[in-house]
Parts: structure tokens; C-alpha cells; sequence
């Protein structure tokens, strides 16, 4: 058993012969290795970007894949990449690392953990967190994009001092990126499927309208919503 | 300010189960590939496995095939899955857990010398080391070069073309410049989105690796890749306040799960991974 869980026990005598354990759901997160969420790919674990492929928690469409799933995924796109490397040839590319200065430069009236906050908090209330149990409406949604606009604009003025300031300023960016593709989804599904995970009070009921796949793109900043029948690649 | 640049077959981002696993078949199918692993933390304790695990919950046990590990995951997901992708990682299923066993994963055996199993698609392991097992595997590999403590942030982009990464060092000013000629993206999924089960200094005490923050989606949604099923959600059930896992104790020592009202709610009101959520 997990240490926190004995710990528990011992502490409040409520020793689990006598006493009934309660359980209770966590936050949700955004995780391929469990559900079906992530890159778009190929049979070969190719994604829809030419000589990227992808494996693991960020490869979608394969949900309940676990450890032994992702070696698995892992073993197909290694394949896949050694069949192919001899046809590419290398092309000489180097960023402009302006972006990461400009946090040495900004001035900023908040901190990286008041913005997460602020984000997780919009997250949790309008986009279907434990606090609602992760029950959702449209109008909520819209509410939830509103705010996560204004905070994606402050993130931008955020003010690192050192490599992990800059790295805590990265991850928020990268999990607003993430949120503001989540609302999107949430939003284009409007039906209730795996009640749980997904509840849409809109639109309680499940329909068979929508045994498809919403997918998406991002397009000059704006998320493009694109459906899939669920056949087509069997 | 610092510049590092780095030319490379093939770039994985992402040291943790997938990243590793890869660059060891990679490896061994052609030893003059020549392979950078960027990793944000440190191979040996990073990702979801960092701590370890205690069970290969993906297996397919005595009696049953990869089809039906397949029509399972399909099932538990109301059809909204690609079954062409589960079918062909079902099929290695039981490959993999072989080659991670030779590497030194302890899997628990019977008299028989039999995987000990929990159910038909789930082998207990002493799992506490397995990154560490995976970072000695390929620690010895002469054509893998491992940069711990690097944040990729970007893809490098030529066209449609992905063409290498960059990132930043977590520790010293130094920026990275990767440029290969294949690119795998290994990341993990995304925590800390959602406000979490505890407020403060315990924030951080949640189900999901709160180090993996979506990375390796917020790169590809920005360069423009296609991403499917984000409203699929996954909400872990777990022991409240502690965040221990529920199926230790369900499999492990059989406790029945029951509502306020003493209700199997399982076999009431279904029993696929969100709609357990979904009873409680």
C-alpha cells in the first residue's frame, strides 16, 4: 500500500478491518497514456508533421496503453524512423533565442504562481473541475476562454530572474496552450460520453452522432476543429 | 548567454518510459544511427516512473489475445479509439514486458514460473527501479548521447518539415539548438491544468507526474499538428486525501467498492474506467 495511505491509517486508528476507505476522484488531467488524447498519427507513429513521430502519453487515439504500451508504441515508431532516416536529408535550422531573453527583460506586476493559480482556478470553475464535479455548459466554456485570453496575455509580460524562472514561465505557457485547446474540444462535443470524464449539461445524453473523432489544429493562433469518422482508419 | 548546437539522426524528446525504450530498439536495429536524448530532468527518476511502479497494467495473460486487449481499451473508451493503432501495440504487448524483464525488471513468479498476475491483463513487478533499469540500458549504448536537464520548447520548422528543436537549459544560461533529421516526440501528458485535490504547500500531492505539463502537445499544437480527442479527460479514482491508488486495494486485497448506501456500484451502474468516476 502507498506510504501516505498507511501513514493515514496509523494516524487516525482508522485501520482499514474496521473502518471503510474513501475514495474520491482527482482533478483532470490530459493524458494519452490512459485516455485516447494527443497527437493525430499513423500506423507507423507518424504524426500529421512530416518526420515527426510520437509515442507514449503524447501519442492519441490509443487509449489504456500504460507502461508496457508505450515500449510497445516506442518499438513501432523507432521502427518506422529507421526505415526512413537513410531518405532524409539533414536541414541546417537555427532559432532566434530573442523569445527566452525577453523574459530577462520583462517587468511584470504578477508571479508565475499567481497566473497558474489564476488559470487552474478558471480551469476548476468554468471547464468542469472537481469543484463542479467536472460537470460543464457551453456558456461556462466561453467564460473559461475569456479568462485564460486575459491570462495568456500576462503570461507574456512575465518576468524571469534565472533558467528556473524561465522554465516555470514555460510550463504555464505550455499548459495554457494546452487548456486553450482542451475548451475547444470540450466544446465541439455536444453530447455526454464517459460521464465521469465528460459531462456536458447541455447536452446530457449520448449520441451516436457523435461517434467520431474531434480533432483539431491550430491555426494562426486560432483552434480549427476538424471531425473524423471513427472507421476510416480501421 | 550560451549556444549549444547539436546535429543528430534522430532527436527524441522526452527520456521517460517511451524515449528510452525507443532509443534502445533504435539502437539495435542500426547501430550507426546516432541519437540525442533531450531530457528536462534526469533520465535515471523522471516522468510518471520516476517513483516506479508496481504493475504492467497492460498485458495480455493465459487465454486471451491481443484482440481482446484491443476490444477492451475500445470498450472502456464508448468506441472513441483507433483500433488499428490498439490492435498493433496489443500485439507487442507481452514482447515488451519480456525485453524489460531481461534488462532486469523484477516481474513476481509463481512455482511454476509463471507471471503472478492480478486479473487477465495486469503482472505484479518489484518496479520501484525501472527507470533507473532503463537508464542503464541505455546509458551503455555508444551511439546514444543523453543531455540531461534541457527544456525543449520548439519545434524547428522548414516548411511542413519538422527539422529539429530547441530549448533552454534548466540550470545555466545555455540555449539548444537541435537539428536532426527525424524527430520523436516522447513527452509526457499534462497536469496542473485543473486546480488540484489540495491547496498550498501540498498542491503538488496529485495522481499525475506534476513535472509533465503538456510540453510535448503545446509544441506540436503550436507548429501546427493535428490533435485528436483532448475532451477525453482522465480523472484518476484514488483514496481520498492521499491520493493512493484504488485498485491495490480492489485487486490487490479484494475490497469491494461500494456507494454511501452499501451499493455495489460497479456492477449497478457500470464498469468502464470514467463511468467508476462518474458512480462515486
Amino acid at each position: 500500500m502507498s506510504p501516505a495511505q498507511s501513514l493515514k491509517w496509523l494516524e487516525s486508528g482508522e485501520m482499514p478491518s474496521k473502518f471503510n476507505v474513501e475514495i474520491g476522484g482527482s482533478e483532470p488531467y490530459i493524458v494519452g497514456g490512459h485516455t485516447a488524447s494527443g497527437y493525430w498519427i499513423d500506423k507507423n507513429r507518424q504524426t500529421t508533421l512530416k518526420n515527426l513521430f510520437a509515442a507514449g502519453d503524447v501519442a492519441g487515439g490509443c487509449p489504456q496503453k500504460y507502461v508496457t504500451g508505450s515500449f510497445a508504441e516506442a518499438e513501432i515508431a523507432a521502427e518506422s524512423i529507421a526505415k526512413e532516416i537513410n531518405k532524409i536529408s539533414i536541414t541546417d535550422k537555427v532559432v532566434d533565442f530573442e523569445e527566452f531573453e525577453q523574459y530577462f527583460k520583462n517587468q511584470s506586476d504578477f508571479s508565475v504562481d499567481e497566473l497558474e493559480i489564476a488559470m487552474q482556478t478558471a480551469m476548476d470553475e468554468y471547464a468542469g473541475g472537481l469543484t463542479q464535479n467536472y460537470k460543464f455548459s457551453e456558456n461556462q466554456l466561453n467564460l473559461a476562454k475569456q479568462n485564460l485570453k486575459r491570462i495568456e496575455i500576462l503570461s507574456e509580460k512575465l518576468h524571469a530572474n534565472d533558467m528556473y524562472d524561465l522554465l516555470k514561465i514555460y510550463e504555464l505557457r505550455e499548459r495554457l496552450t494546452v487548456a486553450k485547446v482542451l475548451i475547444e474540444h470540450l466544446k465541439a462535443r455536444k453530447e455526454t460520453r464517459w460521464a465521469g470524464f465528460y459531462q456536458n449539461l447541455d447536452y446530457p445524453q449520448r449520441d451516436e452522432k457523435y461517434n467520431l473523432f474531434v480533432n483539431s489544429k491550430m491555426i494562426n493562433n486560432e483552434v480549427k476543429i476538424i471531425s473524423r469518422k471513427i472507421e476510416q482508419e480501421m | 548567454m550560451e549556444i549549444k548546437k547539436f546535429f543528430s539522426d534522430v532527436l527524441i524528446i522526452g527520456g521517460g518510459a517511451a524515449g528510452l525504450f525507443a532509443a534502445i530498439r533504435l539502437s539495435e536495429l542500426n547501430p550507426k544511427i546516432n541519437v540525442i536524448i533531450a531530457e528536462k530532468a534526469d533520465i535515471r527518476r523522471s516522468g510518471c516512473l520516476a517513483a516506479g511502479v508496481n504493475a504492467l497494467n497492460a498485458y495480455i495473460g493465459e487465454g486471451h489475445t491481443p484482440k481482446d486487449y484491443a476490444d477492451y481499451a475500445l470498450k472502456d473508451a464508448h468506441g472513441i479509439a483507433r483500433y488499428d493503432l490498439l490492435l498493433s501495440m496489443s500485439e507487442r504487448l507481452n514482447h515488451v514486458t519480456k525485453i524489460i524483464e531481461k534488462l532486469g525488471l523484477v516481474i513476481f513468479k509463481d512455482e511454476n514460473d509463471k507471471y503472478i498476475t492480478r486479473g487477465w491483463r495486469n503482472v505484479k513487478i518489484n518496479g520501484e527501479n525501472i527507470k533507473l533499469i532503463l537508464a542503464n540500458a541505455v546509458k551503455n549504448l555508444e551511439n546514444v548521447k543523453i543531455i540531461n536537464h534541457v527544456n525543449i520548447t520548439n519545434f524547428l520548422l522548414d516548411d511542413e518539415k519538422v527539422v529539429g528543436a530547441a530549448g533552454f537549459s534548466t540550470r545555466d544560461k545555455i540555449y539548444y539548438n537541435f537539428t536532426a533529421k527525424a524527430t520523436l516526440i516522447a513527452t509526457g501528458g499534462a497536469s496542473g491544468i485543473y486546480l488540484p485535490n489540495h491547496s498550498g504547500g501540498s498542491r503538488h500531492q496529485i495522481w499525475y507526474s506534476p513535472f509533465n505539463t503538456g510540453a510535448g502537445y503545446a509544441m506540436g499544437i503550436r507548429a501546427g499538428a493535428e490533435m485528436t480527442t483532448f475532451e477525453m479527460r482522465f480523472i484518476a479514482l484514488r483514496c481520498k486525501d492521499t491520493i493512493a491508488p484504488t485498485g491495490t486495494l480492489a485487486q490487490g486485497v479484494g475490497a469491494e467498492q461500494i456507494n454511501s448506501k452499501g451499493e455495489l456500484f460497479q456492477e449497478k451502474y457500470g464498469n468502464t474506467t470514467s463511468e467508476r468516476v462518474f458512480e462515486i
